[in-house]
């Protein structure tokens, strides 16, 4: 957030644009393996101090051991490029803690995490559009206050705590909604119960999570359409006749399609942040609470390879924004790139 | 362009929202600045009988948390942690942002190429996750939520004053002064920086609204200074009683929330008034 | 001796004591097959792995998937289960278990002397090459070797007397596996469809670290004989799904969501009751919570200092303030159930004038903020809560405060566990290490006292203290439990006078919130949940 500054486009040319962020992305992937590399060598503690568990049972020929048979016994420098190599060969290793290949891991993970983000950012775009529409229509008005009110206070929102709130309200004391998880399980539906059961369980975490967006699609939307009030194909439609709604829909809205598909791609960053409070608060089982667990218990393996996979996730949705620019709006070359 | 600053307070008053956040801040800054000497004690104290219901005892107006710790003088002691947290972590990363971002702009080339390079690591990496690893590995307090928070909070500053560093070069009165031979460092200190600062302020407020949000959002999670009473302390510590006792979340959060709220107001005037050009919008 | 004396005499006397109270006292109505519980836990997060992997809540979902040796109950004793039998020799280092016959793992795999043997090999020895240490509780420095007479009969040696090893074989943490899953690559061991025990449920369906989801073995008929049941278990299906807030699984068992909820926050517990849910605390063997003082600490290898802090802790108010009547004051360093506890209540008592005057006289005087100090040198230290108990961070804070009322400053550290382990727990400069460790027999307790034999050395004393000496060694070469319990009380004196262990409350560490229809559930001796014989009123 509070990234005004980060939306500029910034124009560049030269190589074919998907190699070119492809070649943009190695470096950024290779920094990001070094960065968590060097913090979790730094941290007090490994995983065999983990595995000792609680009785502290093990003795130090076994730890010893067992740092050998990690090869954390071996020289940093040593187990850095190892990890790399690793990488290079896309083998992300497996988790020491929890005996699992950390791929699988992380697919079993993903879908539950892109569904929340998905729905809560689809909300996000279609609740905060329609705010940003109707305030545009008058402003100043009441409607504009109303709207400019709300969206202010949902920025100010810790989710986290909205979450926590609204267990307390609809789960607990009305009763409406499931407090967490993602499905009754156990309950062997299937079909449209599914689904219902699902999307029972989707609706607090993602408007929670969404919330959070909101207030960025509403102003977005709403600047957009002022700057295009007075614009000259407006008022040739207007002069047409076309209908409020339509010259809404159809001219201002598509103008303002543009900045908000750069917000989205800037947002696919902060995906696994908003993902690992909102999913711990409603016991979501996503990559978040994966991740946090992930450091709780120096799960170097998992961790980096969460990180590596949603750093991937980011630089996709990236590129696949910079063919929609094309698109939205055929003005913009694909080339044209954010970070 | 320095004439901007008289004018700046009269301004931001005549801004509805600045004005707001403005007068929302000093009323959190007074309550925080006074309010132990009006509620005097230890937030820590286990002197009220515990989860006392807000207006059950006058005692205690907001009543004790699970401890039997009164809500109140924990809240206005909260109110100084989260302030203070969301100041120094953001002096913090203005510093780091203003520094890569200007040396970025301004060197161009290689330097440039190489600052943006790290912005965009910082920037691809969920930054909640690395502010998590970095308190959870360095044992919490409050020192290194501050560290932590500032180290990721930096890039969009940094982006910002690039961009500013950036439009400035090419101006004439810059390329005047590198033509009276003045030295790069000093160019950028008295001529480049100095201009290129009014955004950076206002986003520096939205920062701080930033910072405190994250606060309290690690100790949610347990990663809060277990000897420091702020709002994320108290929040975390009542996550057990949530049900039952729903406003030891509930009344923290909402102090959370007018804060940054002030700030978000405050960044906004602060926004308008910096950069009139935009004020259409 | 054929049989265990104690066991048969058990067995005789009719096994009302290993179930718990409440379930069994209405044991009148009718039993009914069939049904579902859901059991919200608090995390699934150690993996499926083996030895150490099972911590404090996959060791309830495992209790439920695989069988035992031996079933424990909370006096210690161990009965009939997987082993019928057992036989041991006077100087307890050779016992011969005799297996169940027709035993068999969910894939069909007989379950005999051969993958017994395999199991305790692995126990003793772990596997580094795989990542997989020893079992810690395991009387691994004694371990000779195992051997499978034939199939139904398996012959454990050790080197010198193990009393404890029959009851280690109740651990959470000594399951029975197969063959097939203790030979699991390293990278699949935490499979847990690939790990088959021979318990009365098998798994459905499991999503790591989320939930899992169990249903009844129609096959099963070899349960422990303490439990009165036999046959297939009753339950249809156990549900176990993780809901990290204690707060929220209490809000799930009152809107019938749930059966079970392990661990509410005690001030939940009240409201709770009110609404007729029921709170079972199983009686657990163990340490009680308390600090291990490290004597290497600057200032706390004085014996005044010590002493003092023993009393200026004052255990009611920690009780007042952060538990409710489900706990009962601490009397020893040991669970009141453990057979072996003395009372000892009167070294613990509360009494900060002593605490003063003992502090007083070790020459700490009270600053001007005070705090008391020696010259510049302040009496304050870090105080780390555990990782492993969530109450013991409001413990802490009630501590904190107490001992600043006698002038000694505690700031209290809330670190991971991997810092725990790596950072306080061998760290001198810590004065205080808290202890939340259960165990099955209470010879553990030699084993911490001094380093010898590849002790725990919990007071850092290695081998300089004659007293603790003699005690240790007394405990460890004991044959005859009657006679190790007297030396396990005088044990337990010396170290709570010497201020060596400084106790703060009863360790509850599984605390079960469950609707008043679950009935028929057992519990082990640590405390751990058996479904079994578990059913559901009407």
């Amino acid at each position: 957030m509070a990234g005004a500054g980060a939306l500029k486009a910034e124009a560049s040319g030269g190589m074919p644009p998907l190699l070119r962020r492809l070649l943009q992305v190695v470096p950024v992937l290779f920094g990001i393996a070094t960065l968590n590399f060097l913090i979790l060598q730094l941290a007090p503690g490994d995983v065999v101090d983990v595995l000792a568990g609680e009785a502290g049972a093990a003795t130090p020929e076994t730890m010893a051991e067992l740092r050998r048979s990690f090869g954390l016994d071996q020289p940093v420098w040593l187990q850095y490029l190892r990890y790399l190599g690793q990488l290079a060969s896309l083998d992300l290793g497996h988790s020491y803690r929890l005996n699992l290949p950390v791929r699988e891991l992380i697919l079993t993970r993903l879908p539950p995490t892109l569904l929340l983000m998905v729905s809560a950012l689809l909300l996000a775009i279609l609740l905060g559009s329609l705010a940003g529409i109707l305030s545009a229509r008058r402003v100043g008005g009441w409607l504009d206050t109303v709207v400019s009110g709300v969206t202010l206070l949902s920025y100010a929102v810790p989710t986290f705590w909205l979450g926590l709130m609204a267990i307390v309200l609809f789960s607990a004391r009305l009763g409406w909604l499931p407090s967490g998880g993602m499905l009754t399980i156990g309950a062997g539906h299937s079909g449209w119960a599914l689904l219902r059961d699902i999307a029972a369980h989707l609706v607090l975490p993602a408007v929670t999570l969404s919330t959070f967006y909101l207030a960025v699609y509403a102003r977005l939307v709403r600047s957009a359409m002022l700057e295009l009030h007075g614009a000259d194909f407006i008022r040739t439609a207007r002069a047409k006749g076309a209908g409020e709604w339509r010259i809404t829909i159809n001219h201002a809205f598509r103008n303002a399609l543009l900045p908000m598909v750069t917000m989205a791609g800037y947002q696919a960053a902060s995906l696994l942040s908003g993902a690992v409070l909102v999913e711990t608060v409603f016991s979501w089982p996503g990559l978040g609470r994966l991740a946090y667990e992930a450091i709780r218990t120096r799960d170097l393996n998992l961790l980096l390879g969460i990180l590596f996979f949603s750093s991937i996730l980011v630089v996709i949705v990236n590129i696949a924004i910079d063919r929609l620019y094309g698109l939205v709006d055929p003005r913009v070359a694909p080339g044209a790139s954010r970070a | 362009m320095s004439a901007r600053h008289p004018g700046l307070l009269r301004r931001l008053l005549m801004h509805r929202q600045g004005a707001l956040g403005l007068l929302l801040l000093i009323a959190i800054l007074l309550l925080a600045a006074a309010g132990p000497l009006l509620w005097p004690g230890d937030p820590w104290e286990m002197a009220a009988p515990p989860m006392l219901w807000p207006g059950e005892d006058p005692a205690n107006p907001l009543g004790s948390d699970v401890m039997g710790r009164d809500m109140l003088t924990g809240l206005v002691s909260g109110a100084r942690v989260s302030l203070m947290v969301g100041l120094v972590s953001t002096l913090i990363a203005t510093v780091l942002g203003t520094l890569v971002g200007a040396l970025g702009g301004f060197y161009g080339g290689r330097i440039d190429a190489a600052l943006m390079r790290l912005t965009e690591l910082f920037q691809t990496v969920p930054t909640f996750v690395l502010a998590v690893v970095l308190v959870a590995v360095f044992r919490p307090s409050v020192a290194t939520a501050v560290l932590a928070i500032g180290i990721v909070s930096w890039p969009a500053t940094a982006r910002l004053v690039r961009a500013q560093v950036l439009s400035l070069r090419g101006r004439d009165f810059i390329l005047a002064a590198e033509a009276y031979g003045i030295g790069t460092l000093r160019l950028l200190w008295t001529q480049i920086l100095p201009n290129a600062l009014p955004p950076v302020i206002a986003i520096s407020s939205l920062t701080i609204a930033h910072a405190i949000q994250t606060e309290a959002a690690l100790a949610f999670l347990g990663l809060g200074d277990p000897n420091v009473m702020s709002w994320g302390t108290i929040i975390g510590g009542g996550r057990e009683q949530l049900i039952e006792a729903w406003y030891v979340c509930g009344l923290p959060g909402i102090a959370l929330i007018v804060t940054v709220l002030a700030f978000n107001l405050l960044g906004e005037g602060l926004n308008d008034c910096l950069n009139p050009h935009l004020r259409s919008r | 001796m054929p049989i265990d004396r104690r066991a048969l005499l058990q067995l005789l006397s009719g096994s009302a004591g290993m179930l718990a109270a409440p379930a069994f006292a209405q044991g009148a109505a009718q039993r009914r097959a069939g049904g579902e519980l859901t059991f919200l836990i608090s995390s699934l997060d150690s993996g499926w792995g083996l030895n150490e992997k099972v911590d404090t809540y996959t060791g309830i979902v495992w209790g439920q998937i695989a069988d035992k040796l031996v079933h424990v109950d909370e006096k210690g004793d161990a009965t009939p289960w997987i082993a019928e039998r057992w036989e041991e020799n006077a100087s307890q280092t050779e016992f011969i278990l005799h297996l169940r016959d027709g035993v068999t793992f969910s894939d069909g795999s007989p379950l005999n002397a051969q993958a017994v043997a395999a199991n305790i090999e692995l126990w003793a020895r772990g596997d580094t090459s795989r990542g997989v240490g020893r079992l810690g509780l395991f009387p691994s420095t004694t371990y000779k070797g195992v051997e499978a007479l034939d199939d139904r009969r398996v012959k454990v040696s050790f080197t010198g007397p193990t009393l404890s090893f029959i009851p280690t074989l109740g651990y959470h943490k000594t399951l029975l596996r197969s063959v097939a899953s203790l030979n699991l690559k390293a990278e699949e061991l935490g499979n847990l469809d690939k790990q088959l025990g021979s318990g009365p449920f098998v798994v459905e369906s499991w999503l790591e670290g989320d939930n899992v989801v169990l249903r009844r073995r129609q096959d099963y008929r070899w349960g422990p004989q303490a439990i009165a049941h036999s046959g297939p278990a009753s339950l249809e299906r156990i549900t176990f799904k993780v809901v990290k807030d204690a707060a929220i699984r209490a809000a799930a068992l009152q809107s019938g969501q749930a059966e079970i909820a392990l661990n509410i926050a005690p001030h939940e517990l009240r409201p709770l009751k009110a609404r007729g849910i029921r709170v079972v605390a199983p009686d657990s063997l163990g340490f009680v919570s308390g600090f291990s003082v490290n004597t290497c600490a600057p200032h706390f290898d004085d014996v005044r200092v010590r002493q003092a802090l023993q009393h200026a802790i004052d255990r009611q108010e920690i009780l007042d303030t952060v538990f409710t009547e489900d706990w009962k004051p601490v009397t020893t360093l040991l669970q009141p159930n453990v057979p072996e506890a003395a009372d000892l209540s009167a070294l613990l008592a509360y009494d900060p004038a002593k605490s003063n005057r003992l502090l007083d006289e070790a020459g700490w005087q009270r600053g001007a903020d005070g705090i008391r100090a020696k010259g510049a040198d302040k009496l304050r230290f870090n105080l780390f809560a555990s990782p492993w108990v969530n109450t013991s961070k409001q413990v802490d804070e009630v501590i904190v405060q107490q001992l600043q009322k006698v002038g000694i400053a505690a700031r209290l550290q809330v670190v991971d566990i991997a810092t725990f382990n790596a950072r306080v727990r061998n760290n001198d400069s810590v004065p205080l290490r808290e202890v939340s460790r259960s165990f099955l027999d209470a010879g553990v307790v030699g084993n911490v006292l001094t380093d010898a034999d590849k002790g725990d050395n919990w007071f850092k004393l290695g081998q300089s203290n004659e007293t603790l000496n003699r005690l240790a060694r007394d405990i460890a070469h004991a044959v005859d439990r009657r006679a190790r319990a007297e030396t396990l009380k005088e044990a337990q004196r010396y170290v709570l006078e010497q201020g060596l262990f400084i106790p703060t409350a009863q360790l509850n560490q599984r605390l079960y919130v469950q609707a008043a229809k679950v009935k028929g559930e057992a519990y082990s001796g640590a405390g751990y949940a058996l479904y079994y014989g578990a059913w559901l009123e009407g």
